[in-house]
């Protein structure tokens, strides 16, 4: 035993073994991050969901609306479309036809009656009856200056009633066939080219009168004979009733024969019995004075500046756009007079005068929605209309509003249909858009936080630890990226490390994480990545193509160390 | 990773606890329990085992031993993975073979041995047996060490294996005198009833890593089966279940002697030969059939969003997680057949004035492996035997002692060792590759075979 214990060998005893490994040889690499490609959609498109458009060349804008604004044609609204006719209504236009004379005795049977068939012609022709008027239909609306058609309400009618007044027969029917032409005063649906037929019988049981409605559809008038000085419009027009008479199976008897005039008389008698204006196709004049919105460029800045936390943040106001999104169910073609007055800190510094604005204009009863675009080019896009605006003179500062007033007029020469009792209102939402492009002294971060594994504290503890790899940043922005990692107490254990990206660059990183606090960083519970993007002057857009990569692995030159 | 290597080095280096029937027993003719090496030697006298102590081996062998893993550098010691000791170093130091390390540890509860009339010797013992092996391949040491040092991306690491398994064999021997067959032959036989108490098997067939700047992946394929084990999903760790039935089986050991007789300095020349161990074991209650084919790829976070890295550190630690959670499903029966082992022996006694004294030389092979063994016995007295021998062959070259006090009657005890790396540390942990085994034996003699006649 003793020749055994003289082979101890105490170097090899485990209490006096250094604990300290390494694991991975000099050379361990272990991925770390790969983003992919992170455009500004994916970095900060949360915060600026509400505010981020993407236009047709993908670049992005910041889009921020104002107050929106609208005016209301409320005269064509409140108008009396039964004013004009309403002296015409009820007044009836009669033609009397003489039948035939009454014979002085007639052959009557031994029951006191006799058959006419004989006596009287089977069918009488009737003559030419024509009847002129000259009608003043007056209050016509004040801002008509020119009229070339009037449409009437679907109510609207006349009625004709054919009779035999005081007549002789008994038995028997009447058969008309003639024509009532109205087509010199108004159009109807009941009446072909205007001329009303009418074919409905008389007999014993209608008691020998008959009445029918017609439809009116549209005054017919020669539009030189509207004065738009009174608002009245003058008709000069006639009537004319023609046609004949059949009679069958006529009877009379001794009682009706003695009681019934000396002659047969057809009355025919029209009357107008609803007539309502209710739209006018001519050109007007009217004018709403006064719009006016602002552009409250201050609040997009102080919104975006409070959704990024920073103190310094500033777009450019290169190229900027204000969008008017005009819905409108207006169908008188309009003109707006635009002014654009910019102020700073309260005081007005630069202003745009007489931008002349074509209002879009909408088909009767439809509502429509168009933009118009205020820029310092065209854009060509589909439902907006451009008007080019030089906007130089107040983008020298950045504006903390812009206000607008405007004058908007209809087009006096432009003929337009409108329906009155409707309401015509057009409302505009004002977009001041700028293309995404941030000033120089802009600084956004972006922070997050993630919760680390406990045992990285002994990782960092042990270990030097190198992130490496590379980063691609094509946006026109400079990138400050840095990591720093605190214990549950909030302290930093680790030195903050920064490494900046250069705009539309790749650039290699490596970046040493190096204790801090050395005892406490067993501790370590969270990290915190913080990209500080920095503006770049006079830089392009971002576009929606535009990335940043970041591919990342922790290097341990070294190995992996660790104490057991 | 780290846990799993010190884990696999601890356990190349378990201490040994216990001791053995040793091999230097085989060539003394009136040692007492050398008829478990060879069923044809029969003891001289009868006697009873001291219940638990009437033997007891164990076998430990190993080709690495602490000084494959542990470097001095400016009079200080570090581990191979210390960043102080040059890699080179360390791969120079590392065995052809895979590391392993093999055991077997055998302990009679009950035992007693009778002459049967005139020729025959009758033996009978309850024993408890276990034996177990453990593969850790050289690559993932080279892996360990050296990772992507050298440009090298990719390891394929093969051949990290365990298996386990231990049964209780209630035995029944018998040696039989053919002196009217041959003079100087004598055959025995051993059968085995073997009643399984545990068993697992366990390999990681292939473990395949990729380390680049943007990919760390790691593809796992393994397999088990274990007896009187089960699986604590939560812990995701198995448990063995204590001792239970679980398996049965049988086993017989064959051997013969014969002695050829001289005239001159050596006395004779003996020739014995056994095959031990030639049978299996059928476990077939509570078993599980375990296996793991994992992938885990993991190429950088990908998403800088609301919490998206904490999502993806949960998400790859459950990656991880699963990456060593074997799939268990309820397993079938399996056969573990036994490790047989052959001993072939010849010795020449001779005396020395009084002293009768022997020379042999032992063929064996256990555990799969081959060994030769030269001997040297000396018994002084009747009562006394004391043997050296040294092994050429095997994990080791090793030195053997055996002394044994046989009295005829009474108390005997025995005590043997062999054992291949000497240095060792103050917890006799070996430096290098070794080998130790160690017997001891405590057994009541009732005297020889005349008492009982």
């Amino acid at each position: 035993m003793a020749a055994l214990a003289a082979c101890v060998n105490h170097s090899y005893d485990f209490d006096k073994l250094e604990h300290a490994v390494t694991l991975g040889g000099e050379e361990l690499v272990l991925p770390l991050v790969n983003t992919g490609q992170l455009t500004v959609e994916d970095l900060i498109g949360d915060k600026l969901e509400d505010y981020l458009v993407l236009n047709d060349d993908r670049s992005y804008a910041l889009s921020y609306d104002s107050d929106p604004f609208s005016f209301t044609f409320d005269e064509l609204k409140d108008y009396d479309t039964s004013g004009p006719f309403r002296r015409y209504v009820d007044y009836p236009i009669s033609y009397g036809f003489d039948l035939f004379e009454k014979p002085a005795t007639l052959p009557f049977d031994d029951k006191g009656e006799v058959s006419l068939d004989t006596i009287f012609p089977a069918v009488i022709p009737l003559p030419d009856l024509s009847k002129t008027a000259s009608l003043s239909v007056p209050r016509l609306p004040d801002e008509l200056v020119e009229v070339r058609s009037i449409t009437l309400s679907e109510d609207s009618h006349f009625d004709v009633t054919i009779s035999l007044p005081n007549c002789m027969f008994t038995e028997g029917t009447l058969l008309p066939d003639f024509n009532v032409d109205l087509s010199q005063f108004f159009e109807s649906d009941d009446a072909e080219g205007g001329v009303l037929h009418f074919d409905t019988p008389l007999t014993e049981s209608n008691g020998y009168s008959v009445t029918r409605s017609y439809h009116l559809h549209k005054v017919v008038f020669n539009p030189d004979d509207f004065d738009p000085r009174t608002h009245t419009l003058t008709l000069h027009a006639g009537v004319t009733v023609n046609g004949s008479c059949a009679f069958s199976g006529l009877k009379t008897d001794r009682e009706h024969f003695e009681q019934s005039g000396a002659t047969t008389l057809l009355l025919v008698q029209v009357i107008l019995r609803t007539v309502n204006c209710v739209a006018f196709v001519g050109a007007y004049d009217y004018t709403v004075k006064d719009l006016s919105t602002s552009v409250d460029v201050k609040g997009m800045l102080d919104e975006f500046t409070t959704l990024f936390d920073s103190q310094d943040f500033t777009i450019q106001l290169n190229d900027p756009e204000i969008l008017l999104d005009v819905e409108t169910n207006v169908p008188i073609p309009t003109r707006a007079n635009l002014n654009l007055i910019a102020r700073k800190n309260g005081v007005r510094y630069a202003d745009i005068k007489d931008i002349l604005i074509d209002f879009p204009y909408a088909e009767p009863g439809q509502t429509i929605r168009h933009g118009i675009r205020l820029a310092g080019k065209a854009k060509h896009e589909e439902g907006i209309d451009d008007v080019i605006v030089d906007f130089s003179k107040i983008t020298t500062r950045v504006p903390d509003e812009i206000r607008v007033n405007a004058t908007a007029s209809t087009i006096k020469d432009r003929i337009a249909e409108v329906r009155f009792g409707e309401t015509y209102s057009m409302n505009l939402q004002p977009t001041l858009r700028v293309p995404l492009s941030f000033g120089p002294n802009t600084k956004i971060g972006l922070r997050d936080t993630v919760a680390m594994p406990s045992e990285l504290g002994k990782v960092l503890k042990d270990n030097t630890v190198i992130l490496a790899g590379e980063m691609t940043n094509t946006l026109p922005l400079e990138v400050d990226f840095s990591l720093v990692m605190i214990n549950d107490a909030g302290i930093m254990v680790t030195e903050q490390v920064t490494q900046h990206l250069k705009a539309n660059a790749t650039t290699a990183i490596r970046i040493p994480l190096v204790n801090k606090v050395e005892e406490g960083i067993v501790n370590l519970s969270k990290a915190i990545l913080t990209f500080q993007v920095k503006g770049v002057a006079n830089a392009r857009p971002i576009k929606a193509d535009d990335y940043l990569q970041t591919s990342l692995h922790a290097e341990m030159p070294g190995g992996y160390h660790v104490n057991f | 990773m780290k846990r799993f290597l010190l884990s696999a080095i601890l356990l190349l280096f378990l201490p040994v606890l216990l001791a053995a029937q040793s091999r230097g027993s085989y060539f003394f003719e009136n040692s007492l329990l050398r008829h478990k090496l060879n069923p044809a030697f029969a003891p001289q006298t009868c006697y009873i085992s001291v219940p638990v102590l009437g033997s007891s081996s164990v076998d430990v062998a190993s080709n690495v031993g602490l000084g494959n893993f542990i470097f001095q550098y400016r009079n200080k010691s570090y581990t191979f993975l210390n960043e102080h000791i040059d890699a080179n170093t360390f791969l120079n130091k590392l065995p052809r073979r895979d590391p392993y390390v093999t055991e077997r540890i055998e302990t009679d509860l009950l035992g007693a041995g009778m002459p049967v009339g005139e020729n025959g010797y009758a033996t009978v013992s309850l024993s408890l047996v276990e034996s177990g092996k453990l593969v850790v391949p050289s690559s993932l040491f080279r892996f360990a060490k050296l990772g992507r040092t050298g440009g090298e991306e990719a390891w394929d690491i093969e051949g990290l294996q365990a298996r386990l398994y231990g049964y209780a064999s209630l035995a029944a021997g018998y040696s039989h005198d053919l002196n009217w067959l041959l003079e100087g032959l004598r055959v025995g036989g051993r059968v085995k009833l073997l009643i399984g108490v545990t068993a697992a098997q366990a390999s990681i067939d292939k473990i395949s890593v990729r380390m680049e700047e943007n990919l760390f992946a790691v593809n796992t394929l393994g397999s088990g089966r274990l007896s009187g084990f089960e699986y604590l999903s939560v812990d995701n760790a198995f448990s063995w279940r204590g001792f239970g039935l679980r398996g049965l089986g049988t086993a017989i050991d064959l051997g013969a002697e014969y002695g050829l007789p001289l005239d001159g300095f050596f006395d004779g020349i003996n020739f014995s030969a056994s095959v031990n161990d030639l049978g299996f074991i059928w476990f077939n209650r509570r078993l599980l059939d375990a296996s793991t084919q994992s992938s885990f790829s993991f190429s950088g976070f990908e998403d800088l969003g609301d919490g998206g890295i904490q999502k993806e550190i949960d998400a790859l630690t459950d990656e991880l997680g699963n990456l060593i959670r074997p799939d268990v499903t309820k397993g079938r029966s399996f056969v573990q057949a036994l490790s047989p082992s052959v001993y072939v022996g010849a010795d020449a006694p001779f005396y020395v004035y009084a002293f009768r004294m022997h020379a042999g030389l032992l063929y064996y092979r256990t555990v799969g492996r081959d060994n030769l063994m030269a001997s040297y016995g000396i018994s002084p007295f009747e009562w006394l035997n004391l043997g050296i021998n040294w092994t050429f062959l095997g994990p080791a070259g090793r030195f053997g002692f055996y002394a044994e006090y046989i009295p005829k009657k009474y108390v005997s005890i025995f005590f043997g060792m062999e054992r291949a790396g000497y240095r060792r540390n103050s917890d006799h942990l070996a430096i290098r590759n070794f080998t130790d085994s160690f017997s001891f034996g405590l057994n009541v003699l009732f005297g020889d075979y005349s008492f009982w006649r």
